[in-house]
């Protein structure tokens, strides 16, 4: 939900590094991370703060896969995000995932190379292998809806 | 009669000796101080109400400690310092404060500080501030390490793990923290 973005940002992690004089965390295996409904598993993750205000500016995570569950509005509808990399914008409420992407909510699923998603307004940018490397041989982007499940 | 005139020679000889005797006395008795037999074990160096501070070749600062006292055996050669406070100074500033109730000193200069052990990081905005029960420093390789439960608070970051090691530089400090890592973070 956007107020989870004012809550506390927990996670557990094997390993971190912490770079004081830039503000940059890596986490390095079995990552959890939380912030609210936010939930987020993978094998390594870079957080990224403003060093003058503080605000996370941006997380990186990487996994096989790394996966995103959000809850991004009131109607319950959980969204599960996975892709080899995927990287979490808060201040832009957006999240990027490059290699086999996926996302899915209420049974709907959408795949691709590269996928951008509004966390708040729910917007999706999908592009496929073979739009980004223009190779015909290359994947397309598939989209598979639930009758019904979408009002 | 006449024997009893040698023994009288005799007796004034005797009677000069013990007097001679009794007047060197005083000298020939060592003075109390000299003759102190340490116990086992003893330090050779003690000092109390400590301030000191290391230079390098250069002539520049590189550790100013304070303590309550300050114990130093030669062999095996070790230094044991009593609520230490230590600063870890890097081109004339002061870049780390360190602090516990004891620290033990080695004969590499390795200093390991131990029970209620505290450091802050003075060159970050706002510090960064370490708990823990044991830290290591060396100060040839610049490097805190410790095998122990180590929390880590800045700001609004607090980090718990098992074991940590950091490089000091004067840049910034990269610090590992090495397992069972958990952090909080308030936006």
């Amino acid at each position: 939900l956007p107020a989870d973005r004012e809550l506390p940002i927990t996670g557990q992690s094997d390993k971190k590094t912490f770079e004081t004089a830039t503000g940059l965390v890596t986490l390095t295996g079995n990552v959890f991370i939380r912030q609210g409904h936010l939930e987020i598993y993978a094998q390594q993750t870079s957080l990224e703060t403003n060093q003058e205000t503080k605000q996370l500016q941006q997380l990186i995570a990487t996994g096989s896969p790394a996966r995103f569950i959000d809850l991004p509005n009131e109607d319950g509808n959980s969204v599960e995000v996975s892709g080899n990399s995927i990287e979490f914008y808060p201040a832009k409420n957006l999240i990027i995932t490059i290699g086999n992407a996926q996302i899915s909510q209420n049974g709907n699923t959408v795949n691709g190379e590269r996928i951008e998603y509004n966390t708040v307004t729910g917007l999706m940018n999908i592009q496929s292998q073979r739009a980004l490397t223009g190779n015909p041989e290359d994947e397309q982007a598939e989209l598979v809806i639930i009758p019904g499940a979408i009002d | 009669m006449v024997q009893s005139r040698p023994i009288i020679p005799i007796l004034i000889a005797i009677a000069a000796a013990s007097l001679l005797y009794l007047l060197q006395e005083d000298d020939i008795q060592p003075s109390e101080e000299q003759s102190i037999v340490l116990p086992e074990g003893s330090p050779d160096i003690y000092m109390t109400g400590v301030d000191i501070t290391r230079y390098d070749e250069q002539g520049q600062a590189t550790l100013h400690a304070k303590g309550e006292s300050l114990t130093v055996f030669n062999d095996p050669k070790r230094t044991v310092f009593a609520q230490p406070i230590i600063h870890l100074i890097d081109q004339e500033q002061r870049t780390w404060r360190i602090t516990s109730s004891i620290a033990f000193i080695d004969e590499n200069d390795n200093i390991d500080f131990q029970e209620n052990v505290v450091a802050t990081q003075l060159i970050s905005s706002p510090p960064l501030i370490l708990r823990t029960e044991q830290l290591l420093v060396d100060p040839a390789k610049n490097a805190l390490k410790s095998d122990l439960a180590v929390q880590v608070t800045q700001g609004q970051q607090r980090i718990k793990a098992i074991g940590m090691t950091a490089e000091l530089d004067t840049m910034g400090t990269n610090i590992h923290f090495l397992s069972e890592v958990s952090f909080v973070y308030e936006p």
